[in-house]
């Protein structure tokens, strides 16, 4: 009965399960075609052009094996959970009845013990009862007692077991429910297998249909692509094949016409190369004829020149043997020469030495001359200063006089005399100008050129370069190389060799000048005035005064002028020296002295006439009106001297009288009166 | 009709002549691969064990012996290797059928010894003679990398006897000293073996001085608290146990409490089963507690533990910040319909969970498809990552 209505709340619990189950896949269905959508509104859009057709269907089909796995592998899990579940209830359950049947269990021993406890102290009162009645009847009641927790164990036993055969029968009922879960669990199992594999088919079919798809798209839009390549490659073809037929027709028609003008060219260029060879021939020809001639002459000059060349060989062996004879004879006169130049040159060594000596000594008696001269100038100098002071000491004082007389005694305007009658006397100026000229003297001793001059000289070897250069003089020129040729340096002379011949002209003409002192323009052209026939040089030089010629006039005429006779060119020339040299104009110490004494003389000249100047600072009328009045004041002395003495009286005579009132005033005033009985100056 | 006509080659003949002689004469010599394949192929299967052992190395004479020895074979669980497949089950088979009465038991060793170099794996679905493993672990020294043990009878029928099941004490007092000796192995399974907490404490031991073992279970036994105190001892910060599996026990709020403590410290497990315990609610928030500070953890199930409120509490936080944690079961527990809702948002913040069960746990339809949906979007998005990446 109860088995029966076990069955039936199994059966009811399957139901119910079977129910619930049912209820949970439709609402994870549904859940999961609304999740479907979303996703599949939201995701696969934006991925869609990343993902190719066959990676999008692997994704999706992973997606829905993974839905079909979850949900088969929930069922077979249900199997075990549910399983866990009943376990776990049956064990909370059973540890429930156990407890319950140990409690029962206990309260069953404790009632028990004390019912025994009850009937073992019944025992003993047992003994006491005497009355067999009575005792049955215990007897009775006790057996009763005993039954009773017999009852009560037989009771506890019989629940245990039904208890057991509850247990049996459960553990059948799990054994049964078990085989049914393992069914279910290889029905569940075989089912997921199933759904599986043709999951996998069908998704594995899908996908290989998606790359099938995927893969023939491609290739149609490949193939088209490929098409159109072609199209465009066979098109570029044609167009390249049209031109190249066209340029090809085109080079063919050129190359025509190139080969008919070469052609055309061709025949005209080898006639005229024909005739040029047999032209060339006959130049051949008579060239190799005059080529004969020529070998024949030359084989005969040859013959002579052998002839001569051994002449000349004899020649040069005599001139060879010549030579060693002259080389010999060199080298003597060179030993000689030797010999004589080593000992002139000891003497010219010892002449040096004396000259060096006499210079040293000429310079030191310079030297000594200058020095006293400065001291006795010096000397001059300060005395001439000092008196000079004197006098002006004198004159201002004088003068000052002078002024005091004027505007004192006469109440006249006086008048200074000027102020120059002071100042130009001036003794140092002149004495500059002396050292002035002295030291230029000096510098020219020194060799020392000052600038100025230096200019003028160059200017002046200007200007002779430039007349040297002047033809009209070339006729003098060359007279005067060839009649003064001693004039020349050694060391130009030397030169000369080397240069051409009209430098050597110049340079000698030069040497020459320079040799006779010509720096400049003037004395050049003195000198060649000199050298004309008409000139009166000599008389010059003798001391007379003849106006020299006008030379430019000379040059003016532009004719050459005649020149002296070669014989008298010396005499001229010594001439011309002597006048040059004698003229005021040329520098030297001559010069230099001659300014000295003419400076030192006109210095003379203005301190006389200082000093004159001196003497005469208060003209005649000043003195004689210094005489009138001194006359007239010796007079006005006379007339003060008189007022004088009569003033010192009067003097004397005031004296007196403050004496006396003083006098008076003291008797007055001294005691004596007021012991009067009349003091006087009641009276007074 | 013409073959008897035919003289078979050279070649053919000398190739028979090898393989009918092998036992004799085991060895190939400088035979081409050719022909060492051709005389492999017609060889008997019924070729002594430790000459086959050492002379045969071709795997398709080791699936032709295995075949036709047992059926439903397959070589992937033993690493491919059909050699490696026979030796294992030949001697499981021996171990399996020991009778101490019956067999030598010096031959049992023997064969250990010489199968050592092919083995791998022992699995043990039955151990009646209760022998002393000890023998084992001595001949196959260095060799099992994985054990597997279950003392129980097959085809009992009506011979049923409470005591032929389950590890007597003295078989874990071996097993312990074994395990402490051992360092190859790597796995050791002891399921279904109804261990109590004494035997576990035994156990414990000898795994304490084991450093190699990686993936201990216990599950389907009656482990309760003090077996779990003294397995937690093991669990300290120098443990190498990666996986463990305590599943269908008999913990309560005690063993949960010292198991905790262990997680805190931990830093190598990365699975953990307590499915079906009685931990009750205090003792799964405890234990929810610890693994906040634990982030090495991958799997974690908590599945029927009559888990409650105060759970949640501790496990929101746990889903939320955690950065390892892949897998979660909370299945059969009693959450109700707002604590779901409570772990709904909790796993809508989390982003490494991959697989979470709550199931049977009072939540309303809505809350679980919605954390199945969530996950679900989680894992196409990866998928769609990955194939979109690879492209």
């Amino acid at each position: 009965m109860s088995r029966l209505e076990e069955s039936l709340n199994i059966n009811a619990q399957a139901s119910r399960e079977a129910r619930i189950l049912a209820r949970r896949k439709r609402i994870q269905e549904r859940l999961a075609t609304a999740h479907q959508g979303e996703s599949s509104g939201g995701k696969e859009g934006e991925k869609k052009e990343e993902v190719g057709k066959g990676k999008q269907q692997i994704i999706e089909s992973k997606r829905r094996l993974y839905r079909v796995k979850h949900r088969t592998e929930q069922d077979v899990t249900s199997v075990r959970i549910g399983g866990d579940e009943r376990e776990q209830q049956h064990r909370i359950n059973e540890e429930k009845t156990r407890q319950e049947l140990r409690a029962k269990l206990l309260a069953e021993a404790e009632q028990s013990a004390r019912n025994n406890a009850s009937v073992a102290m019944r025992w003993a009162d047992l003994f006491s009862i005497e009355v067999p009645q009575d005792l049955y009847d215990e007897i009775e009641k006790q057996r009763q007692a005993c039954e009773r927790i017999i009852n009560s164990k037989d009771k506890l036993i019989a629940d245990i077991k039904t208890e057991l055969k509850k247990k049996d029968d459960e553990f059948v009922k799990t054994l049964k429910r078990q085989a049914e879960n393992i069914d279910t669990l290889l029905q569940y199992m075989s089912r997921q297998f199933v759904e599986m594999q043709s999951a996998y088919k069908n998704e594995l079919e899908e996908i290989e249909n998606a790359f099938l798809q995927e893969r023939s798209d491609l290739l149609d839009s490949n193939r088209g692509e490929i098409q159109e390549l072609f199209d465009k490659r066979s098109k570029l073809e044609q167009d390249f094949m049209d031109r190249y037929l066209s340029t090809v027709e085109n080079y063919q028609q050129q190359l025509e016409a190139l080969r008919i003008a070469d052609a055309e060219d061709y025949h005209i260029l080898k006639i005229r190369l024909e005739t040029d060879i047999q032209n060339l021939e006959q130049h051949l020809e008579a060239m190799r004829a005059t080529y004969q001639l020529n070998t024949e002459k030359l084989d005969y000059n040859y013959r002579v020149l052998v002839e001569r060349d051994h002449e000349n060989q004899t020649t040069i062996n005599q001139q060879k043997r010549k030579i060693s004879r002259q080389r010999d004879v060199l080298s003597s006169l060179k030993q000689r020469y030797a010999e004589s130049e080593k000992k002139y040159m000891e003497e010219n060594m010892k002449l040096t030495d004396e000259y060096k000596r006499i210079t040293e000594q000429f310079k030191d008696l310079q030297s000594k001359f200058r020095h006293f001269e400065q001291v006795d100038t010096n000397k001059y100098n300060e005395v001439f200063s000092m008196k000079e002071r004197e006098v002006a000491g004198v004159v201002k004082q004088l003068l000052q006089a002078d002024k005091v007389l004027h505007e004192q005694q006469l109440g006249w305007d006086w008048l200074p005399p000027h102020e120059s009658v002071f100042t130009p006397s001036l003794p140092s100026s002149s004495f500059a100008a002396a050292k002035a000229a002295q030291e230029e003297g000096n510098k020219e001793d020194a060799d020392e050129v000052e600038t100025e001059e230096e200019i003028k000289a160059r200017m002046g070897e200007a200007e002779v370069q430039d007349s040297l250069k002047d033809p009209r003089n070339n006729g003098a020129l060359s007279l005067l190389c060839d009649e003064a040729g001693f004039l020349i340096d050694a060391k130009i002379r030397s030169m000369l060799d080397k240069l051409s011949k009209d430098e050597a002209g110049q340079v000698k003409a030069e040497s020459v000048l320079r040799s006779l002192g010509v720096f400049d323009g003037s004395s050049f052209n003195a000198l060649m005035d000199a050298l004309t026939a008409s000139s009166t040089i000599e008389m010059r030089a003798k001391g007379m005064t003849v106006p020299a010629r006008r030379i430019s006039g000379n040059a003016d005429g532009g004719q050459v002028p005649v020149l002296v006779h070669p014989d008298d060119v010396v005499k001229r020339l010594k001439a011309f020296i002597e006048v040059e040299s004698t003229t005021p104009a040329r520098g030297g110490i001559g010069g230099a002295a001659a300014r000295v004494a003419g400076v030192s003389r006109r210095a003379a000249e203005v301190e006389q006439e200082y000093w004159a100047r001196m003497s005469n600072v208060i003209n005649e009328k000043g003195t004689r009106v210094w005489g009138v009045l001194e006359k007239q004041l010796e007079k006005y002395k006379g007339l003060l001297q008189e007022r004088s003495a009569s003033l010192s009286e009067v003097e004397s005579l005031q004296h007196q009288n403050t004496e006396l009132r003083a006098l008076l005033n003291q008797y007055l005033t001294s005691r004596i009166n007021s012991e009067l009985v009349v003091p006087p100056t009641v009276l007074i | 009709m013409n073959a008897p006509f035919i003289v078979p080659p050279l070649k053919d003949l000398c190739v028979t002549v090898v393989a009918g002689n092998f036992e004799e004469n085991p060895t190939f010599g400088p035979l081409p691969d050719k022909y060492v394949k051709k005389v492999v192929e017609i060889l008997p299967i019924d070729l002594p064990l430790e000459l086959a052992g050492t002379a045969i190395i071709d795997e398709e004479y080791w699936k032709r012996r295995c075949l036709s020895r047992w059926k439903n074979m397959e070589a992937a669980p033993h690493a491919g290797s059909w050699k490696q497949l026979y030796f294992e089950k030949n001697l499981e088979d021996a171990m399996e059928q020991y009778d101490a009465a019956l067999n030598n038991m010096d031959d049992l060793k023997r064969l250990m010894t010489y199968s050592r170099k092919f083995i791998q794996t022992v699995r043990l679905r039955q151990l009646p003679s209760h022998m002393d493993l000890t023998d084992m672990f001595e001949c196959m020294i260095n060799s099992p990398s994985a054990l597997a043990v279950h003392y129980s009878l097959k085809n009992v029928g009506m011979e049923y006897d409470r005591s032929l099941f389950g590890m007597k004490l003295a078989d874990c007092r071996t097993l312990a000293k074994c395990l402490e000796k051992s360092e190859t192995l790597t796995y050791l399974d002891l399921s279904n073996n109804g261990l109590d907490d004494d035997k576990v404490r035994m156990l414990a031991s000898g795994l304490v001085e084991n450093l190699s073992i990686t993936h201990l279970n216990l599950s389907h036994n009656k482990v309760a608290d003090r077996g779990v105190r003294a397995l937690a001892k093991l669990l300290d910060s120098k443990s190498v146990i990666t996986m463990l599996e305590l599943q269908d026990n008999q913990i309560h709020v005690e063993g949960a409490k010292s198991l905790a403590r262990a997680f805190k410290s931990n830093q190598a497990l990365v699975s953990v089963n307590l499915r079906l315990n009685r931990m009750g609610d205090e003792g799964c928030k405890v234990v929810c507690d610890a693994l906040k500070s634990n982030n090495s953890l991958e799997r974690f199930n908590l599945g029927s533990n009559s888990a409650g409120a105060e759970t949640v509490s501790a496990l929101v936080p746990l889903i939320r910040l955690s950065q390892s944690l892949i897998e979660l079961d909370l299945s059969c527990n009693s959450f109700g319909p707002k604590g779901c809702e409570q772990i709904r948002k909790a796993v809508e913040q989390n982003t490494t969970l991959q697989i979470m069960d709550i199931r049977q746990c009072g939540a309303e339809l809505d809350e679980e498809s919605a954390i199945s949906e969530n996950l679900r979007a989680r894992q196409e998005k990866r998928d769609r990552a990955k194939i979109v990446g690879r492209a």
